[in-house]
Protein backbone atom coordinates (compact mmCIF):
# COMPACT_ATOMS: atom_id res chain seq x y z
CA UNK A 1 0.00 0.00 0.00
CA UNK A 2 2.00 2.91 -1.57
CA UNK A 3 0.46 5.54 1.22
CA UNK A 4 1.82 3.65 4.33
CA UNK A 5 5.25 3.70 2.17
CA UNK A 6 7.75 4.97 4.98
CA UNK A 7 10.58 6.14 2.56
CA UNK A 8 7.55 8.30 0.80
CA UNK A 9 6.60 9.57 4.03
CA UNK A 10 9.63 10.36 5.24
CA UNK A 11 10.74 11.70 1.93
CA UNK A 12 7.48 13.75 1.70
CA UNK A 13 7.86 15.60 4.90
CA UNK A 14 11.40 16.45 4.07
CA UNK A 15 10.14 18.46 1.34
CA UNK A 16 6.95 20.06 3.25
CA UNK A 17 9.19 20.89 5.92
CA UNK A 18 12.66 21.85 4.43
CA UNK A 19 13.92 24.70 5.67
CA UNK A 20 12.85 23.85 9.27
CA UNK A 21 15.54 22.08 11.88
CA UNK A 22 14.55 18.85 11.88
CA UNK A 23 17.06 16.58 13.84
CA UNK A 24 19.73 17.98 16.56
CA UNK A 25 22.65 16.74 18.37
CA UNK A 26 24.74 19.51 20.35
CA UNK A 27 25.36 22.06 18.27
CA UNK A 28 24.89 20.15 14.49
CA UNK A 29 21.47 21.18 13.35
CA UNK A 30 20.13 19.63 10.30
CA UNK A 31 16.82 20.93 8.56
CA UNK A 32 14.85 18.70 6.73
CA UNK A 33 16.08 19.44 3.91
CA UNK A 34 19.57 18.46 4.74
CA UNK A 35 18.62 15.54 6.23
CA UNK A 36 16.33 13.99 2.87
CA UNK A 37 19.98 14.71 1.29
CA UNK A 38 22.59 13.30 3.58
CA UNK A 39 19.76 10.23 3.39
CA UNK A 40 19.56 9.75 0.22
CA UNK A 41 23.38 10.28 -0.43
CA UNK A 42 23.58 7.73 2.29
CA UNK A 43 21.43 5.27 0.38
CA UNK A 44 23.25 5.61 -2.45
CA UNK A 45 26.64 4.74 -0.65
CA UNK A 46 25.05 2.26 0.82
CA UNK A 47 23.67 0.54 -2.32
CA UNK A 48 27.18 1.02 -4.05
CA UNK A 49 28.84 -0.87 -0.91
CA UNK A 50 26.07 -3.81 -0.81
CA UNK A 51 26.88 -4.31 -4.87
CA UNK A 52 30.39 -4.87 -4.04
CA UNK A 53 29.74 -7.26 -1.21
CA UNK A 54 29.77 -11.28 -1.60
CA UNK A 55 26.72 -12.73 -2.00
CA UNK A 56 22.64 -11.50 -2.63
CA UNK A 57 21.82 -8.09 -2.23
CA UNK A 58 20.53 -8.50 1.22
CA UNK A 59 16.43 -6.85 1.45
CA UNK A 60 17.60 -6.30 4.94
CA UNK A 61 20.18 -4.02 6.95
CA UNK A 62 20.60 -3.75 10.74
CA UNK A 63 21.67 -0.82 12.12
CA UNK A 64 23.75 -1.69 15.36
CA UNK A 65 25.17 1.86 16.65
CA UNK A 66 24.88 3.94 19.45
CA UNK A 67 22.28 6.55 19.27
CA UNK A 68 23.38 9.88 16.92
CA UNK A 69 21.81 11.80 14.19
CA UNK A 70 24.12 9.39 12.06
CA UNK A 71 22.21 6.56 13.48
CA UNK A 72 19.15 8.52 12.43
CA UNK A 73 20.20 9.27 8.51
CA UNK A 74 21.45 5.46 8.69
CA UNK A 75 18.09 4.40 9.49
CA UNK A 76 16.84 6.63 6.79
CA UNK A 77 19.32 5.69 3.98
CA UNK A 78 18.18 1.99 4.48
CA UNK A 79 14.61 3.26 4.26
CA UNK A 80 15.19 5.11 1.12
CA UNK A 81 17.04 2.51 -0.55
CA UNK A 82 13.77 0.47 -0.53
CA UNK A 83 15.34 -2.14 1.91
CA UNK A 84 14.23 -2.75 5.51
CA UNK A 85 15.56 -1.66 8.75
CA UNK A 86 16.41 -3.77 11.54
CA UNK A 87 17.15 -1.93 14.67
CA UNK A 88 19.54 -3.99 17.14
CA UNK A 89 20.29 -3.14 20.59
CA UNK A 90 24.20 -1.95 20.88
CA UNK A 91 24.03 -3.75 23.80
CA UNK A 92 23.48 -6.99 22.25
CA UNK A 93 26.62 -9.13 22.17
CA UNK A 94 28.05 -12.27 20.05
CA UNK A 95 25.08 -14.52 21.14
CA UNK A 96 22.48 -11.83 20.91
CA UNK A 97 23.85 -11.37 17.29
CA UNK A 98 25.17 -14.72 16.15
CA UNK A 99 20.93 -16.12 16.87
CA UNK A 100 19.74 -13.05 15.23
CA UNK A 101 22.14 -13.96 12.03
CA UNK A 102 20.73 -17.44 12.05
CA UNK A 103 17.56 -16.99 12.79
CA UNK A 104 16.12 -13.59 11.20
CA UNK A 105 18.72 -13.96 8.20
CA UNK A 106 20.59 -10.47 8.83
CA UNK A 107 23.97 -10.49 6.67
CA UNK A 108 24.21 -6.84 6.67
CA UNK A 109 25.44 -4.08 9.70
CA UNK A 110 25.50 -0.43 9.72
CA UNK A 111 28.09 -0.35 12.99
CA UNK A 112 30.01 2.75 14.09
CA UNK A 113 32.64 2.82 12.05
CA UNK A 114 35.55 4.10 14.82
CA UNK A 115 34.28 0.60 17.03
CA UNK A 116 33.56 -1.82 13.43
CA UNK A 117 36.89 -4.01 14.48
CA UNK A 118 35.21 -4.65 17.59
CA UNK A 119 31.98 -5.76 15.81
CA UNK A 120 30.87 -9.35 17.83
CA UNK A 121 30.85 -11.51 14.45
CA UNK A 122 33.52 -12.94 12.10
CA UNK A 123 33.21 -10.11 9.27
CA UNK A 124 33.25 -10.75 5.58
CA UNK A 125 33.62 -7.36 4.71
CA UNK A 126 34.21 -3.85 6.57
CA UNK A 127 33.65 -0.88 4.38
CA UNK A 128 34.02 2.61 5.38
CA UNK A 129 30.42 4.54 4.08
CA UNK A 130 31.93 8.37 2.86
CA UNK A 131 29.88 11.00 4.62
CA UNK A 132 29.10 8.66 7.48
CA UNK A 133 30.67 7.77 10.76
CA UNK A 134 29.15 4.42 10.03
CA UNK A 135 30.56 1.60 8.35
CA UNK A 136 29.03 -1.58 6.29
CA UNK A 137 29.87 -4.97 8.09
CA UNK A 138 28.87 -7.59 5.99
CA UNK A 139 29.00 -11.26 7.63
CA UNK A 140 28.45 -14.76 5.50
CA UNK A 141 24.98 -15.95 5.76
CA UNK A 142 24.02 -18.58 8.46
CA UNK A 143 21.40 -21.64 7.28
CA UNK A 144 18.16 -20.31 4.95
CA UNK A 145 17.04 -16.04 5.29
CA UNK A 146 13.27 -16.24 6.17
CA UNK A 147 11.42 -14.42 4.16
CA UNK A 148 9.62 -11.03 5.01
CA UNK A 149 6.13 -10.59 5.47
CA UNK A 150 5.52 -8.71 1.82
CA UNK A 151 4.59 -5.08 3.80
CA UNK A 152 7.21 -5.57 7.05
CA UNK A 153 8.79 -2.07 6.80
CA UNK A 154 10.57 -2.49 9.93
CA UNK A 155 11.93 -4.85 12.62
CA UNK A 156 12.49 -4.44 16.35
CA UNK A 157 13.73 -6.67 19.00
CA UNK A 158 11.80 -7.23 21.92
CA UNK A 159 13.69 -10.41 25.02
CA UNK A 160 13.42 -14.03 24.37
CA UNK A 161 14.99 -16.76 25.82
CA UNK A 162 17.83 -18.70 25.61
CA UNK A 163 19.73 -16.27 23.82
CA UNK A 164 17.33 -15.70 20.93
CA UNK A 165 15.96 -12.05 20.90
CA UNK A 166 12.80 -12.08 19.17
CA UNK A 167 12.19 -10.26 16.04
CA UNK A 168 9.06 -8.29 15.27
CA UNK A 169 8.08 -7.21 12.19
CA UNK A 170 6.13 -4.08 11.64
CA UNK A 171 4.56 -3.08 8.93
CA UNK A 172 4.18 0.54 7.16
CA UNK A 173 0.45 0.88 7.97
CA UNK A 174 1.59 -0.38 11.70
CA UNK A 175 4.50 2.39 12.37
CA UNK A 176 2.52 4.64 10.56
CA UNK A 177 -0.36 4.42 12.91
CA UNK A 178 2.12 4.51 16.30
CA UNK A 179 3.18 7.69 14.74
CA UNK A 180 -0.26 9.40 13.89
CA UNK A 181 -1.80 7.87 17.03
CA UNK A 182 0.74 9.48 19.07
CA UNK A 183 0.62 13.19 17.45
CA UNK A 184 -3.22 12.90 17.75
CA UNK A 185 -3.23 11.78 21.13
CA UNK A 186 -0.70 13.75 22.85
CA UNK A 187 -1.06 16.80 20.47
CA UNK A 188 2.99 16.80 19.39
CA UNK A 189 2.92 20.14 16.79
CA UNK A 190 5.40 21.62 14.57
CA UNK A 191 6.76 24.14 17.40
CA UNK A 192 7.38 21.10 19.70
CA UNK A 193 11.07 20.29 20.28
CA UNK A 194 11.69 16.91 21.49
CA UNK A 195 15.25 15.90 23.78
CA UNK A 196 14.55 12.11 23.55
CA UNK A 197 16.97 10.50 26.35
CA UNK A 198 15.88 6.36 25.12
CA UNK A 199 17.58 4.85 22.10
CA UNK A 200 15.86 4.18 18.96
CA UNK A 201 16.05 0.62 19.42
CA UNK A 202 13.16 0.83 22.24
CA UNK A 203 9.44 1.35 21.86
CA UNK A 204 9.65 4.59 23.61
CA UNK A 205 12.10 6.74 21.13
CA UNK A 206 10.94 4.75 18.54
CA UNK A 207 7.23 5.85 18.85
CA UNK A 208 6.98 8.94 20.45
CA UNK A 209 10.25 10.55 18.68
CA UNK A 210 10.59 9.22 15.51
CA UNK A 211 8.46 9.18 12.50
CA UNK A 212 6.01 11.16 14.76
CA UNK A 213 8.57 14.47 14.58
CA UNK A 214 8.38 13.99 11.10
CA UNK A 215 4.40 13.78 10.55
CA UNK A 216 4.42 17.68 11.88
CA UNK A 217 7.86 19.23 10.95
CA UNK A 218 8.87 19.20 14.86
CA UNK A 219 12.42 18.93 15.62
CA UNK A 220 13.94 16.13 17.31
CA UNK A 221 16.89 16.30 19.63
CA UNK A 222 19.09 12.77 20.02
CA UNK A 223 21.56 12.42 23.12
CA UNK A 224 24.16 10.17 22.40
CA UNK A 225 26.02 8.30 25.55
CA UNK A 226 24.61 8.11 29.22
CA UNK A 227 22.28 10.53 30.60
CA UNK A 228 23.64 12.47 33.42
CA UNK A 229 22.31 15.00 34.88
CA UNK A 230 25.00 17.14 33.52
CA UNK A 231 24.51 16.35 30.24
CA UNK A 232 20.88 16.46 29.98
CA UNK A 233 20.84 20.16 31.68
CA UNK A 234 23.24 20.99 28.40
CA UNK A 235 21.05 19.38 25.72
CA UNK A 236 18.01 20.95 27.31
CA UNK A 237 19.74 24.55 26.49
CA UNK A 238 21.10 23.79 22.86
CA UNK A 239 18.00 22.33 21.51
CA UNK A 240 15.29 24.46 23.87
CA UNK A 241 13.50 21.58 24.35
CA UNK A 242 9.70 21.29 25.07
CA UNK A 243 9.19 17.78 25.52
CA UNK A 244 11.80 15.59 27.89
CA UNK A 245 11.22 11.62 26.48
CA UNK A 246 12.83 9.24 29.02
CA UNK A 247 12.53 6.05 30.97
CA UNK A 248 12.14 6.90 34.79
CA UNK A 249 15.28 6.22 36.14
CA UNK A 250 16.46 9.59 34.60
CA UNK A 251 13.29 11.73 36.51
CA UNK A 252 14.73 10.04 39.53
CA UNK A 253 17.76 10.75 38.61
CA UNK A 254 17.03 14.31 38.18
CA UNK A 255 14.92 14.37 41.41
CA UNK A 256 17.97 14.14 43.16
CA UNK A 257 20.05 16.32 41.49
CA UNK A 258 20.48 20.24 42.37
CA UNK A 259 19.54 21.90 39.23
CA UNK A 260 18.04 25.04 38.72
CA UNK A 261 14.36 25.08 38.06
CA UNK A 262 15.01 27.75 35.35
CA UNK A 263 16.91 25.10 33.37
CA UNK A 264 13.29 23.27 33.00
CA UNK A 265 11.72 26.44 31.96
CA UNK A 266 11.14 25.18 28.31
CA UNK A 267 9.98 22.07 28.72
CA UNK A 268 5.99 22.06 28.73
CA UNK A 269 5.67 18.14 29.16
CA UNK A 270 8.22 15.24 30.60
CA UNK A 271 6.69 11.92 29.47
CA UNK A 272 7.86 8.61 31.19
CA UNK A 273 7.36 4.75 30.13
CA UNK A 274 9.04 1.74 30.49
CA UNK A 275 8.70 0.89 34.08
CA UNK A 276 7.04 2.12 36.53
CA UNK A 277 7.29 5.73 37.79
CA UNK A 278 7.55 5.98 41.95
CA UNK A 279 5.16 8.48 42.97
CA UNK A 280 7.26 9.89 45.32
CA UNK A 281 9.97 10.68 42.23
CA UNK A 282 7.08 12.19 40.14
CA UNK A 283 5.70 14.50 42.86
CA UNK A 284 9.81 16.04 43.54
CA UNK A 285 10.13 16.45 39.93
CA UNK A 286 7.37 17.91 39.71
CA UNK A 287 7.79 20.63 42.76
CA UNK A 288 11.19 20.96 42.06
CA UNK A 289 11.01 21.91 38.66
CA UNK A 290 7.54 22.62 38.02
CA UNK A 291 6.94 20.34 34.69
CA UNK A 292 4.56 17.82 34.06
CA UNK A 293 5.37 14.15 33.89
CA UNK A 294 3.02 12.54 32.00
CA UNK A 295 2.73 8.05 31.92
CA UNK A 296 2.88 6.72 28.77
CA UNK A 297 2.09 2.96 28.72
CA UNK A 298 3.42 1.22 25.27
CA UNK A 299 4.12 -2.50 24.60
CA UNK A 300 6.67 -3.50 22.55
CA UNK A 301 4.64 -5.88 20.08
CA UNK A 302 1.51 -3.53 20.28
CA UNK A 303 2.84 -0.02 20.07
CA UNK A 304 2.42 3.31 22.12
CA UNK A 305 -1.14 2.14 24.08
CA UNK A 306 -1.55 5.08 26.33
CA UNK A 307 -1.21 8.59 27.49
CA UNK A 308 -2.56 10.86 30.46
CA UNK A 309 -3.65 14.02 28.84
CA UNK A 310 -5.52 15.69 31.78
CA UNK A 311 -2.68 17.48 33.88
CA UNK A 312 -4.89 17.63 37.00
CA UNK A 313 -5.40 13.28 36.69
CA UNK A 314 -2.27 12.17 38.80
CA UNK A 315 -3.52 8.31 39.14
CA UNK A 316 -3.37 5.79 36.45
CA UNK A 317 -1.42 5.32 32.74
CA UNK A 318 -3.84 7.23 31.11
CA UNK A 319 -6.67 7.19 28.71
CA UNK A 320 -5.83 4.88 25.36
CA UNK A 321 -4.38 6.73 22.22
CA UNK A 322 -6.56 6.48 19.16
CA UNK A 323 -6.69 3.39 17.49
CA UNK A 324 -6.56 1.57 20.82
CA UNK A 325 -9.05 -0.16 22.53
CA UNK A 326 -8.33 -1.74 26.04
CA UNK A 327 -9.85 -4.97 27.75
CA UNK A 328 -9.22 -7.44 30.55
CA UNK A 329 -9.63 -10.59 30.92
CA UNK A 330 -9.70 -13.05 34.27
CA UNK A 331 -6.42 -15.27 34.88
CA UNK A 332 -6.01 -17.19 37.96
CA UNK A 333 -6.90 -16.20 41.30
CA UNK A 334 -9.31 -14.43 39.56
CA UNK A 335 -6.31 -11.54 38.46
CA UNK A 336 -7.29 -9.57 35.43
CA UNK A 337 -4.72 -9.55 32.37
CA UNK A 338 -4.91 -6.74 30.17
CA UNK A 339 -5.42 -7.22 27.00
CA UNK A 340 -5.26 -4.74 23.76
CA UNK A 341 -6.11 -4.16 20.20
CA UNK A 342 -3.53 -1.17 18.33
CA UNK A 343 -3.70 -0.20 15.14
CA UNK A 344 0.25 0.13 15.61
CA UNK A 345 0.56 -4.31 15.97
CA UNK A 346 3.41 -6.04 15.06
CA UNK A 347 2.77 -8.79 12.14
CA UNK A 348 4.36 -11.54 13.89
CA UNK A 349 7.87 -13.02 15.94
CA UNK A 350 10.30 -13.65 12.13
CA UNK A 351 12.19 -16.29 14.34
CA UNK A 352 9.47 -17.30 16.94
CA UNK A 353 6.70 -18.20 13.74
CA UNK A 354 2.99 -18.70 15.48
CA UNK A 355 4.21 -17.25 19.11
CA UNK A 356 2.88 -13.78 18.71
CA UNK A 357 -0.84 -14.70 16.75
CA UNK A 358 -1.06 -17.44 19.61
CA UNK A 359 -1.34 -14.44 21.76
CA UNK A 360 -4.21 -12.53 19.98
CA UNK A 361 -7.36 -13.69 20.38
CA UNK A 362 -10.31 -13.94 17.68
CA UNK A 363 -10.86 -10.65 17.95
CA UNK A 364 -7.48 -8.97 17.62
CA UNK A 365 -6.43 -8.73 20.90
CA UNK A 366 -3.12 -8.81 22.43
CA UNK A 367 -2.67 -10.80 25.91
CA UNK A 368 0.04 -8.32 27.19
CA UNK A 369 0.69 -10.44 30.78
CA UNK A 370 0.00 -7.54 32.64
CA UNK A 371 -2.23 -7.45 35.17
CA UNK A 372 -4.34 -4.47 35.66
CA UNK A 373 -7.83 -2.95 34.99
CA UNK A 374 -9.48 -0.03 33.94
CA UNK A 375 -10.92 2.51 35.92
CA UNK A 376 -11.95 5.73 35.18
CA UNK A 377 -11.14 5.39 31.34
CA UNK A 378 -7.75 4.97 32.82
CA UNK A 379 -5.30 1.87 32.46
CA UNK A 380 -3.72 0.84 35.56
CA UNK A 381 -1.10 -1.80 35.47
CA UNK A 382 -0.75 -3.76 38.79
CA UNK A 383 1.89 -6.44 38.24
CA UNK A 384 2.86 -9.38 35.63
CA UNK A 385 1.90 -12.33 35.15
CA UNK A 386 5.15 -14.73 34.90
CA UNK A 387 7.75 -13.69 31.94
CA UNK A 388 10.16 -11.04 31.74
CA UNK A 389 11.49 -8.77 34.00
CA UNK A 390 11.38 -5.18 33.44
CA UNK A 391 14.97 -3.38 34.56
CA UNK A 392 14.47 -0.07 34.14
CA UNK A 393 12.42 -0.21 30.47
CA UNK A 394 14.66 -2.96 29.12
CA UNK A 395 12.89 -6.18 29.32
CA UNK A 396 15.01 -9.22 30.40
CA UNK A 397 13.67 -13.07 30.06
CA UNK A 398 15.10 -14.62 33.28
CA UNK A 399 15.46 -18.66 31.56
CA UNK A 400 17.92 -16.57 29.62
CA UNK A 401 20.30 -15.85 32.18
CA UNK A 402 20.01 -19.05 33.69
CA UNK A 403 20.45 -20.80 30.22
CA UNK A 404 24.17 -19.31 30.39
CA UNK A 405 25.04 -19.42 34.37
CA UNK A 406 24.23 -22.95 34.17
CA UNK A 407 26.54 -23.63 31.15
CA UNK A 408 29.64 -22.00 33.41
CA UNK A 409 32.05 -24.05 34.75
CA UNK A 410 31.60 -25.37 38.62
CA UNK A 411 27.65 -24.21 38.55
CA UNK A 412 24.95 -27.01 39.84
CA UNK A 413 21.74 -25.09 39.52
CA UNK A 414 21.13 -21.13 38.68
CA UNK A 415 17.62 -19.26 39.44
CA UNK A 416 16.90 -15.71 38.20
CA UNK A 417 14.51 -13.30 39.66
CA UNK A 418 13.59 -10.12 40.23
CA UNK A 419 14.62 -7.97 43.02
CA UNK A 420 14.70 -4.72 44.58
CA UNK A 421 18.10 -2.32 45.62
CA UNK A 422 18.37 -0.70 48.66
CA UNK A 423 17.36 2.88 46.22
CA UNK A 424 13.99 0.71 45.63
CA UNK A 425 15.24 -0.22 42.04
CA UNK A 426 14.27 -3.34 40.06
CA UNK A 427 17.59 -5.37 39.74
CA UNK A 428 18.27 -9.11 38.43
CA UNK A 429 19.01 -11.17 41.53
CA UNK A 430 20.96 -14.68 41.05
CA UNK A 431 21.05 -17.54 43.13
CA UNK A 432 23.76 -20.06 42.44
CA UNK A 433 24.45 -23.75 43.38
CA UNK A 434 27.84 -24.91 42.53
CA UNK A 435 31.58 -26.19 44.31
CA UNK A 436 34.81 -24.31 44.42
CA UNK A 437 36.26 -21.48 42.88
CA UNK A 438 33.16 -21.00 41.69
CA UNK A 439 32.84 -17.10 42.92
CA UNK A 440 31.07 -13.61 42.00
CA UNK A 441 33.71 -12.83 39.82
CA UNK A 442 34.22 -15.53 37.53
CA UNK A 443 30.08 -15.29 37.28
CA UNK A 444 30.26 -11.61 36.43
CA UNK A 445 33.18 -12.70 33.55
CA UNK A 446 30.90 -15.59 32.08
CA UNK A 447 28.13 -13.37 32.10
CA UNK A 448 29.58 -10.65 30.56
CA UNK A 449 31.64 -12.53 28.15
CA UNK A 450 28.02 -13.88 26.37
CA UNK A 451 25.54 -11.73 27.73
CA UNK A 452 24.15 -8.29 26.89
CA UNK A 453 26.11 -5.63 30.28
CA UNK A 454 22.30 -5.13 31.02
CA UNK A 455 21.59 -8.71 31.65
CA UNK A 456 24.38 -9.42 34.13
CA UNK A 457 22.83 -9.94 37.40
CA UNK A 458 23.45 -7.52 39.99
CA UNK A 459 23.44 -9.63 43.13
CA UNK A 460 24.26 -12.68 43.49
CA UNK A 461 23.91 -15.16 46.57
CA UNK A 462 25.30 -18.55 46.75
CA UNK A 463 23.46 -21.08 48.45
CA UNK A 464 23.44 -24.64 49.26
CA UNK A 465 20.35 -25.59 47.38
CA UNK A 466 17.17 -24.04 45.40
CA UNK A 467 14.00 -24.62 46.89
CA UNK A 468 11.84 -26.48 44.29
CA UNK A 469 8.29 -28.13 44.25
CA UNK A 470 8.26 -31.36 43.19
CA UNK A 471 7.52 -30.55 39.89
CA UNK A 472 10.70 -28.86 39.54
CA UNK A 473 9.10 -25.41 39.88
CA UNK A 474 11.46 -22.86 42.32
CA UNK A 475 9.42 -21.91 45.32
CA UNK A 476 10.52 -18.64 45.13
CA UNK A 477 9.61 -17.07 48.66
CA UNK A 478 11.71 -19.99 50.11
CA UNK A 479 14.43 -19.03 47.82
CA UNK A 480 13.67 -15.51 49.24
CA UNK A 481 14.28 -16.31 52.66
CA UNK A 482 17.29 -19.11 51.78
CA UNK A 483 19.03 -16.00 50.30
CA UNK A 484 18.23 -13.46 52.84
CA UNK A 485 19.86 -16.00 55.30
CA UNK A 486 23.60 -16.57 52.84
CA UNK A 487 23.50 -12.60 52.63
CA UNK A 488 25.83 -12.95 55.48
CA UNK A 489 28.02 -15.41 54.45
CA UNK A 490 29.08 -14.51 51.16
CA UNK A 491 30.13 -17.23 48.51
CA UNK A 492 30.10 -19.85 52.13
CA UNK A 493 26.80 -21.74 50.31
CA UNK A 494 29.38 -23.19 48.15
CA UNK A 495 30.50 -26.46 48.66
CA UNK A 496 31.90 -29.09 46.52
CA UNK B 1 30.78 19.61 56.34
CA UNK B 2 32.85 16.50 56.59
CA UNK B 3 35.83 16.96 54.08
CA UNK B 4 38.34 14.61 52.59
CA UNK B 5 41.92 15.45 52.74
CA UNK B 6 42.78 14.04 49.47
CA UNK B 7 46.47 14.63 50.17
CA UNK B 8 46.54 12.83 53.30
CA UNK B 9 43.59 10.88 53.40
CA UNK B 10 44.32 8.40 50.70
CA UNK B 11 42.86 5.38 52.42
CA UNK B 12 39.39 7.61 53.71
CA UNK B 13 39.41 8.72 50.24
CA UNK B 14 39.36 4.91 48.53
CA UNK B 15 36.84 3.44 51.21
CA UNK B 16 34.58 6.46 50.43
CA UNK B 17 34.59 5.66 46.90
CA UNK B 18 34.26 1.99 47.23
CA UNK B 19 31.22 3.20 49.93
CA UNK B 20 29.54 5.69 46.76
CA UNK B 21 29.82 2.92 44.50
CA UNK B 22 27.98 0.23 46.58
CA UNK B 23 25.74 2.73 47.06
CA UNK B 24 25.24 3.26 43.37
CA UNK B 25 24.43 -0.18 42.77
CA UNK B 26 21.72 0.16 45.65
CA UNK B 27 23.92 -2.38 47.44
CA UNK B 28 23.69 -5.13 44.70
CA UNK B 29 27.30 -4.68 44.76
CA UNK B 30 29.28 -4.98 48.33
CA UNK B 31 32.60 -3.87 49.41
CA UNK B 32 33.95 -7.09 49.34
CA UNK B 33 32.90 -7.62 46.31
CA UNK B 34 34.39 -4.95 44.87
CA UNK B 35 37.86 -5.43 46.30
CA UNK B 36 37.50 -9.19 45.26
CA UNK B 37 37.64 -7.57 42.03
CA UNK B 38 40.22 -5.69 42.66
CA UNK B 39 38.53 -2.54 42.35
CA UNK B 40 37.49 -3.14 38.97
CA UNK B 41 33.99 -1.96 38.50
CA UNK B 42 32.68 -3.84 35.52
CA UNK B 43 34.17 -6.93 37.19
CA UNK B 44 31.86 -6.74 39.92
CA UNK B 45 29.40 -6.35 37.67
CA UNK B 46 27.99 -2.63 37.85
CA UNK B 47 25.71 -1.51 35.01
CA UNK B 48 25.10 1.41 33.22
CA UNK B 49 22.12 3.05 35.43
CA UNK B 50 24.75 2.53 38.65
CA UNK B 51 27.47 4.28 36.63
CA UNK B 52 24.87 7.37 36.26
CA UNK B 53 24.13 7.10 39.68
CA UNK B 54 27.53 7.18 40.60
CA UNK B 55 28.57 9.83 38.19
CA UNK B 56 25.72 11.71 39.86
CA UNK B 57 27.22 11.06 43.50
CA UNK B 58 30.67 12.68 42.47
CA UNK B 59 29.49 15.61 41.90
CA UNK B 60 27.37 16.04 44.64
CA UNK B 61 30.07 14.66 46.82
CA UNK B 62 33.58 16.06 45.43
CA UNK B 63 32.34 18.61 43.02
CA UNK B 64 34.43 16.57 40.15
CA UNK B 65 32.14 16.72 37.08
CA UNK B 66 32.50 13.53 35.11
CA UNK B 67 32.20 12.91 31.43
CA UNK B 68 31.14 9.23 31.01
CA UNK B 69 32.48 9.19 27.57
CA UNK B 70 35.90 11.02 28.06
CA UNK B 71 36.41 9.21 31.79
CA UNK B 72 35.40 5.74 30.69
CA UNK B 73 38.66 4.15 31.66
CA UNK B 74 39.13 6.62 34.52
CA UNK B 75 35.96 5.66 36.20
CA UNK B 76 36.14 2.25 35.44
CA UNK B 77 38.22 1.18 38.36
CA UNK B 78 38.50 2.64 42.38
CA UNK B 79 42.03 3.65 41.09
CA UNK B 80 40.46 5.44 38.25
CA UNK B 81 38.05 7.89 40.16
CA UNK B 82 40.38 7.95 43.29
CA UNK B 83 42.74 9.74 40.53
CA UNK B 84 40.08 11.29 39.15
CA UNK B 85 39.05 13.52 42.35
CA UNK B 86 42.78 14.14 42.75
CA UNK B 87 43.32 15.51 39.62
CA UNK B 88 40.60 17.54 39.71
CA UNK B 89 41.83 18.90 43.56
CA UNK B 90 38.27 17.63 44.85
CA UNK B 91 38.18 16.60 48.55
CA UNK B 92 35.55 18.96 50.04
CA UNK B 93 32.67 17.00 50.83
CA UNK B 94 29.02 19.01 49.79
CA UNK B 95 26.77 16.66 51.43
Amino acid sequence: MSDHRLDGTFRAACARFADRPALRQGATVLSYREVADAASRLAAVLDGALARCAGPDPDRVAVYAHNSVDYLLSYLAVVFSGRVPVLIDRAFGERELTAIRSGCGVTAYLVDAESAAEFPLPPGSVVPLTGSTHALVTVPADGDVPDLLADTAVCRFTSGTTGVPKCLEFSGFAVHSAARNWVAGTGLGAADRTLCLAAFTNGLAFNTSLLSTFLVGAELTVHPGLPTSAKIVRALADSRATRLVAFPFVYRMLADADLAAARFAGLDLAVSAGAELPADIRARFEKRYGVRIADYYGVAEAGPCTFERDPAYRRGLGTPLPGVVLRTRSRSAGRPEVLLRTSSMASRYLNAPGLLESRVDADGFYATGDLGHVEDGRLFITGRLAGPINLAGRKVDPREIEAVVKELDGVRDAVVFADTGADDQVLLHLAVVGRPPLGRAGLVTGCRDRLAAYKVPQRISFVTEIPRSSTGKVRLTDLRAVVAESADRPEGGIRS
Amino acid sequence: MTGVDVRTGETGLRERVESLVVLATGRAVSVDDLRGCAGSLDAAGVNSIAYINLIEALDRQFHVVVDPERDAEALSTVDGIVALIRSAGAGEDRA
